[in-house]
């Protein structure tokens, strides 16, 4: 609801900002196109981010859908650091303990966790679902601001040349 | 004409002021956003884990993790815990928000009064 509200509120800014955006001198485009570019920037880093956190979700997922009837009392290396492993042995194929942020763990069922790691994958889908759909917002009134730009810019030039052309008439 | 100068002197000087004034408030203002974005994703990641702890059957089995340790801890000291923490968050949030909103006062004012001054020095320098 709220973020429906937001969207009217920026769709209507554009609005306003393409009507005025003519009347603007150059130097002032510069700097809404220089806070463009770093808000896309800004976005497409957290658009990375969301799908490696994804990303390492799923494997979590990967992870407990091994723990089969058949991994029962196998053998696993157990990394201790990244380079040092022990051998250890699968005995508890039932349970797993989930990191669910600022330093809990719980304890939870095989199918629970699963369960849970679908939960954050679905989570960090919508929050990819918003951050492009701003992107794109963003990008098309960055596309607009650079016509708007270009059309000024050349215009700047057609006038410097017929000033200079009356000069050597 | 000593006494425009002299007063244009005073201006200038008091422009200056207002010009550093106003940027220690930019300096203050950028590392209160910066302080209030880290609140905020504190504030969302002990949302999420308050979330998960209602899910959770009383009897569950929480650990919380001290320095390489996971301890157990009961549901119901660990939910307070998250409960007071998020409390917490919210004061500082508020907190700085009044903050940020005092500042951006301020900084009309004194942008407002340097526009000002500059104005005069300009006014002055062109009658004298």
């Amino acid at each position: 609801m709220s973020s429906d509200n937001n969207n009217g509120d920026s769709a209507l800014q554009q609005q306003q900002q393409t009507i005025s955006l003519e009347e603007l001198p150059l130097s002032q485009l510069q700097n809404i196109k220089n806070q463009l570019e770093t808000e896309i920037s800004g976005l497409t880093e957290a658009f990375t981010q969301m799908k490696q956190a994804q990303g390492a979700f799923r494997e979590c997922k990967n992870c407990i859908e091994m723990l089969t009837p058949e991994s029962q009392d196998k053998t696993i290396m157990v990394p201790l650091s990244n380079s040092l492993y022990v051998p250890g042995k699968i005995s508890n194929i039932d349970s797993v303990v989930v990191d669910v942020g600022t330093g809990y763990y719980v304890e939870k069922s095989t199918a629970d966790g699963l369960s849970y790691y679908d939960g954050k994958i679905e989570y960090v889908q919508g929050n990819l679902k918003k951050i492009q759909e701003t992107m794109e917002q963003k990008q098309s009134s960055y596309r607009g601001l650079m016509e708007v730009m270009q059309f000024k810019i050349s215009q700047q030039h057609q006038q410097q040349q017929q000033a200079s052309t009356k000069q050597t008439a | 004409m000593a006494d425009s100068s002299k007063a244009i002197a005073e201006k200038r000087e008091a422009l200056e002021k207002a010009t550093m004034a106003l940027q220690e408030l930019r300096k203050e203002q950028a590392t209160l956003v910066d302080n209030h974005q880290k609140l905020d994703s504190q504030l969302q990641e002990n949302e999420i884990v308050e979330k998960e702890f209602k899910l959770l059957k009383d009897n569950a089995r929480i650990y919380k993790l001290i320095g390489p340790v996971l301890v157990p801890q009961e549901k119901g000291e660990a939910t307070t815990n998250v409960q007071k923490r998020l409390e917490y968050i919210r004061e500082e949030l508020k907190r700085v928000d009044t903050r940020l909103k005092k500042l951006a006062e301020d900084q009309e004012k004194t942008s407002m009064s340097a526009y000002k001054l500059q104005m005069e020095m300009q006014s002055a320098s062109s009658s004298a």
